[in-house]
């Protein structure tokens, strides 16, 4: 865990470009007892930001949506988890039928692996 | 040195090293303090230029400074971790906007858009590792200590009594903060004990050696030791030879009921440091020193 300026290190910002990110919602720290506390992952995501914008050329706009795309991704990921995980919780018959059930449903086009 | 190597030098990324040589040669000309004695920030200027050709001028500095893997003082870089890896335990950025329809015809994709909206919404926060060295007896006796965490305020740590090497402790709501709401994380504090000089742990007992004089040995009474308890007084028996092992109840390691272990005392009969004429007149002239024979038993 990390406090701003700790934070700001790690994540190669200057103190005011972390506050325009803040505003921008591309970082949404937990707060403790009024302070904002850092996690890693929130280094990472800083780290992401960076990457976005000077090695794939990604203007604000652009990051803007990114972040939405990646974070609807990593819920869907999240829910499709709990789906599987409530699945395995059944009994074998019923997940067999599942997996049978499953091959009935009308095929999609082909996808990239 | 702060700042890109690169740009110290005035050189493109994919400069050869024959370029960065030349242009590290220029500017070293231009700005060596003996070739500029009236600019004062000549100095400090040449050894940036120095510096940042020590680290591209050196082909695999160079290449470790590209890849990451060293940042521009030298120093290692631990390797990167990428979002992802964060994504889907942590879920505080992660929204369930991608299947929110779905789950207005789905009940058992409601149910789980549900979870994600009130985790985006509250989410526990993460357990947090550390790691604390701690003195022998503070770990016997228990003791308190502060951590002082760089960047995350400080931690107070309570050992209790007893605590062993490599034992975890755990402080509830220590870790990383919740998210919107929900639980702190944990702080999970794993205990180095420091060896200590003479005792050792034995479970919840003390062992160690006590060295006694030789009159204290052949004459027995009472002689005062240390204890991880206190000091206390032990009594010898007369007569007593190395190797005799003492027990002080209740002088070892504390448990969390209040009670505690034993102490146990071996003793070492040490003559005095520097020879003695009495001891060695005694030492001729004593007849059952003659006739004793300790090795007997080892005999082939």
């Amino acid at each position: 865990m990390h406090d701003a300026p700790s934070f700001c290190i790690r994540a190669g910002l200057e103190q005011r470009e972390l506050e325009v990110w803040l505003d921008a919602g591309w970082l949404r720290p937990a707060a403790r007892e009024g302070a904002p506390v850092f996690t890693d992952a929130d280094v990472a995501r800083a780290l992401l930001v960076h990457d976005l914008r000077r090695q794939m050329g990604v203007n604000d706009p652009g990051v803007d949506v990114i972040l939405d795309l990646i974070d609807q991704l990593h819920g869907l990921r999240s829910a499709l988890h709990d789906v599987s995980a409530t699945v395995s919780m059944q009994s074998e018959s019923v997940r067999m039928r599942l997996v049978v059930d499953a091959r009935t449903l009308p095929p999609r086009g082909p996808s990239r692996p | 040195m702060s700042g890109d190597p690169y740009e110290r030098l005035g050189v493109k990324r994919d400069a050869t090293q024959e370029e960065i040589q030349a242009a590290y040669r220029r500017l070293a000309k231009k700005l060596h303090p003996d070739l500029n004695p009236g600019n004062p920030k000549a100095e400090a200027e040449f050894k940036e230029v120095a510096a940042a050709n020590d680290l591209i001028g050196d082909p695999e500095k160079r290449a470790r400074y590209d890849r990451g893997e060293i940042d521009e003082t030298g120093a290692e870089r631990p390797p990167r971790q990428y979002y992802r890896d964060f994504a889907d335990s942590q879920g505080s950025y992660g929204t369930g906007a991608g299947f929110a329809d779905y789950a207005d015809t789905d009940e058992l994709l409601s149910e789980l858009f549900g979870r994600r909206a009130r985790g985006d919404g509250r989410r526990r926060g993460r357990d947090v590792a550390y790691s604390l060295d701690v003195d022998f007896l503070d770990a016997v006796n228990g003791a308190s200590k502060r951590l002082g965490l760089p960047g995350a305020g400080d931690l107070d740590v309570t050992i209790p009594p007893g605590t062993a090497d490599g034992q975890t402790l755990r402080l509830r709501g220590k870790g990383e903060p919740g998210q919107n709401g929900g639980p702190d994380g944990d702080a999970l504090i794993e205990v180095h004990v420091r060896p200590h000089r003479f005792y050792t742990r034995d479970g919840d007992d003390i062992r160690f050696e006590v060295p006694i004089t030789l009159a204290e040995a052949v004459l027995g009474g009472r002689i005062e030791v240390p204890t991880p308890a206190g000091r206390v007084a032990a009594t010898l028996p007369k007569n007593a030879s190395s190797g005799k092992v003492l027990r002080l109840k209740g002088r070892g390691v504390a448990r969390r009921d209040g009670s505690r272990g034993d102490a146990y005392l071996t003793l070492k009969i040490v003559l005095p440091d520097a020879p003695d004429e009495a001891l060695e007149r005694f030492g001729s002239d004593w007849s059952a020193g003659k006739t004793q024979d300790p090795r007997r038993a080892m005999e082939g």
